[in-house]
């Protein structure tokens, strides 16, 4: 043999020995996590992109589209609603995004592959924050994730989720980019456990039934966090704009649901009365400018009693809320303008009429 | 299409393979093809202004070139350069002007109403159009015959491995290169090639883009953070230009040889420098010493006595800020440069001419001086306004505390231990790619971990590099 080709040969062989290695001792090291666990910013988009693909997969497009954030993810039941109506539905909300990002997560990613004729928006004014540092912060993750690069299918992110699927090391690469944080996690905080939570058909959260607690942190962190300088319009309202125009021209319908809040959460507002009229006049203007209908809950409950926390609602309230959406959707459609009501007593109990 | 991308890495591997089954006529107007195509990938619509520049000093060089009128060469060179000037400050400069016009208007009483011109800076023109110079100097001062093929002169301003961000390379260097027959490089220019492109995607991503986010954090939070934090903020933006600009560079350098083009070097381990002087003599090479040989010399050098000196100091190091970008934070980034070199000299100092030693242990406490006035003056630099610049240089010497995330810290101490065990190699050995000299096992390991760091940090939208933005 040539010393040149010798050479090479031990070059290669000691270079993909490190490679080897490295995975060697990440697959020794790490606990095995499904491929899809740190594929997207929050477990729970994987796991309903998995459904998702399976309902395409089967040829079951899908009626009606939820679509919003985690206050949508929790506050309507798709199993409830397509036993009442005989839609068939799907709950694609997930944590965490406000509108630009809801927005690509449905014109990019699920109404593609869902093909809904109708799309039900939910929206607080958290949603609206065009200055959140925080909803920034998420935005760019999710762009950045390797998921949303692999659905938005281009060459190179097809190429980084066939190595993400193949190597561990890979795969866990992003968490040791803060090595300090890292090293002091231990093998169930990095596994499957902490990052998948219990998900059932058509989206549901499988959640067990709580009791309301108002807690200080939580108010405080909502208002330094989503609700932080405050300001509606710009990116949000563009976001909003924009996913009824393409819904539009794809010949898909949207309904934007103003979605339920308690005065708590009301109070992890800086200035709540000229905030709460800033995103008031921002729904205003969305549907001066869309003409979709718009259904209002933001008070339809007097008390926190069927909420789980400061935004989210309980069990109870959720199927009170969706029976609600389910026995007026023939009602929501054109320029319709609706108002929810709710009691609680003893069971919450919702209603939907025109608005005055 | 960025180096860090795999676009690039297709895009030039295709246009490598078709390059070297080519004849040398062929082979540039292969390159001018792709150099062409690569501007316009990111942005078509100033190509035009890219083929006008060129067609400029195109013409201005054989007008210079053919008479042997004094006057009229003259002519011919002052129009040239005014013609690459006038774009530049029209593109680059223009609202730096009238915003600058408007607020000395203001300050004396006046309230001005300016026409509102939103002009989009092209991409890579300081590079392109200080190499034009090069060429219209080099030949006046008959240093260089004018080149009477309109496609070789394209070619030596598009040339696509370094005409977004240099090296700026002069044009007795790099017009021979292109005009006469080249030879398929040799298997240790391919290997060294591929090494520096390696090594450049590793100061980028592992290095660059690792400590990025430790500096956008810092100066994102100014004065309300802790003084250890922005200390930990100036040191990454530190590393973090030095690996965006030496990695781009390094790849620049490493693409082009596998093209049989030599390009100059543009970083000599700048950051082991023991004085300001010495670090300009081994940082941004390529426009330091452009700056030197076209606007120092020119304007009398250190020939005039001492003030002289000064004043021509500080007037290329204002113009070198200018250069960098249309804002008066980079304006005093320069001056304070020029200020540091003006007392430096007043001193008696100097650095040596050609490579620099290698460091002994007594340079340390000068080398730790001079990364640290260095770094400080970055925070000009890497600010977007001169408050901001004050503000961060407040809370960096408030002495407060404050929390410390432990990850940034991590972090820029791992980059700036690689960066010292880089460059301390590369001194030491006075070669870029030593590691090709080790024996092959250990070559392949030194490898392998530096494409294992790139696969770590990389993912994502590829960042830009800094000095594009220039």
């Amino acid at each position: 043999m040539r010393k040149h080709t010798r050479s090479a040969i031990l070059t290669v062989a000691s270079l993909l020995s490190v490679l080897v290695g490295a995975e060697v001792a990440a697959r020794a090291w790490l606990p095995a996590v499904p491929p899809d666990a740190h594929t997207w910013p929050r477990a729970e988009i994987g796991q309903k992109l998995e459904q998702i693909d399976a309902y395409e997969e089967r040829g079951e497009d899908m009626d009606v589209l939820f679509v919003g954030s985690s206050q949508m993810a929790a506050s309507t039941n798709a199993q409830l609603f397509t036993e009442q109506t005989g839609l068939s539905s799907y709950n694609a909300a997930f944590a965490g995004p406000s509108m630009r990002t809801v927005g690509r997560w449905t014109l990019d990613v699920v109404e593609p592959k869902l093909s809904p004729d109708v799309v039900v928006v939910g929206i607080a004014s958290r949603d609206s924050n065009d200055r959140s540092r925080k909803n920034k912060k998420v935005h760019e993750a999710f762009l950045s994730s390797p998921g949303y690069r692999q659905e938005t299918a281009s060459l190179a992110s097809e190429f980084e989720g066939w190595l993400e699927d193949l190597s561990v090391f890979m795969r866990y690469r992003r968490l040791m980019r803060e090595p300090a944080t890292f090293l002091e996690r231990t093998e169930d905080e990095l596994g499957e456990q902490e990052v998948r939570m219990a998900i059932g058909e058509r989206g549901l959260r499988l959640v067990e039934p709580v009791d309301y607690r108002f807690r200080l942190a939580g108010q405080r962190s909502l208002g330094k966090g989503t609700l932080g300088n405050f300001k509606t319009g710009g990116r949000e309202y563009r976001a909003v704009v924009e996913m009824h125009d393409v819904l539009e021209e794809r010949g898909v319908e949207m309904v934007l649901v103003n979605m339920p809040l308690t005065e708590d959460y009301l109070g992890a507002h800086e200035d709540v009365v000229a905030e709460m009229t800033s995103y008031r006049d921002f729904l205003a203007d969305i549907v001066a400018a869309t003409g979709v209908p718009f259904v209002d809950a933001e008070k339809a409950f007097e008390t926190p009693k069927a909420f789980r926390d400061l935004l989210h609602l309980d069990v109870e309230g959720r199927d009170a809320f969706t029976e609600a959406f389910a026995q007026a959707w023939d009602d929501i459609s054109g320029d319709a303008h609706l108002l929810m009501e709710c009691t609680n007593k003893p069971m919450p109990e919702c209603d939907l009429h025109p608005a005055p | 299409m960025l180096f860090n991308s795999l676009e690039f890495a297709a895009f030039a591997s295709i246009t490598l393979i078709l390059y070297w089954m080519l004849r040398l006529r062929d082979q540039n107007v292969l390159l001018l093809i792709a150099s062409y195509l690569f501007y316009s990938a990111w942005d078509w619509r100033f190509l035009s202004l890219l083929i006008f520049q060129s067609l400029v000093d195109y013409v201005a060089g054989l007008g210079i070139g053919r008479s042997q009128d004094e006057r009229v060469r003259k002519r011919y060179l002052i129009a040239a350069i005014t013609i690459n000037l006038m774009v530049l400050a029209t593109f680059k400069y223009f609202g730096f002007f009238v915003d600058s016009a408007m607020g000395l208007l203001r300050w004396i009483g006046l309230e001005p109403n300016p026409p509102l011109l939103e002009i989009i800076l092209p991409i890579g023109i300081s590079f392109y159009t200080f190499q034009s110079i090069t060429y219209s100097f080099d030949v006046y001062r008959r240093r260089l015959p004018p080149t009477t093929s309109f496609l070789n002169y394209a070619v030596f301003v598009a040339y696509f491995p370094h005409m977004i961000a240099g090296p700026i390379q002069r044009a007795n260097h790099l017009l021979p290169q292109i005009e006469r027959p080249r030879t398929r490089p040799t298997g240790q220019q391919v290997r060294s090639g591929l090494f520096l492109i390696v090594m450049g995607l590793f100061k980028k991503v592992a290095i660059a883009d690792a400590v990025a986010g430790v500096a956008n954090e810092a100066f994102r939070m100014g004065s309300s953070a802790g003084s250890a934090t922005l200390l930990i903020g100036v040191a990454a933006f530190s590393l973090q230009i030095y690996g965006d600009f030496a990695g781009y560079s390094d790849c620049a350098r490493g693409v082009s040889r596998l093209f049989g083009i030599e390009l100059t070097r543009n970083f000599e381990q700048p950051y082991l420098s023991r004085n300001i002087t010495e670090f300009w003599r081994t940082w941004h090479i390529s426009l330091s010493s452009w700056l030197h040989d076209y606007l120092y010399i020119p304007l009398g050098g250190n020939q005039g006595g001492k003030l002289v000196t000064y004043r021509n100091l500080m007037l290329t190091m204002l113009l070198g800020g200018l250069w960098h970008g249309a804002s008066w934070t980079f304006v005093i980034w320069g001056g304070l440069h020029g200020l540091l070199l003006s007392v430096h000299r007043a001193f008696g100092g100097h650095a040596q001419r050609g490579r620099p030693s290698t460091p002994r242990w007594r340079d340390v406490p000068s080398i730790l001086a001079t990364f640290t006035g260095v770094s400080l003056l970055w925070v000009f630099f890497r600010s977007g306004t001169l408050t901001q610049a004050i503000d961060y240089l407040g809370g960096l010497f408030s002495f407060t505390s404050g929390p410390v995330n432990s990850n940034h810290l991590i972090l820029v101490l791992v980059s700036a231990l690689m960066v010292l065990i880089l460059d301390l190699g590369q001194r030491i050995t006075g070669d870029h790619s030593v590691v090709l000299r080790w024996s092959p096992p250990i070559r392949g390991a030194a490898i392998g971990v530096l494409i294992l760091s790139v696969l770590m940090w990389s993912g994502g939208d590829a960042q830009p590099f800094i000095y594009f933005q220039f």
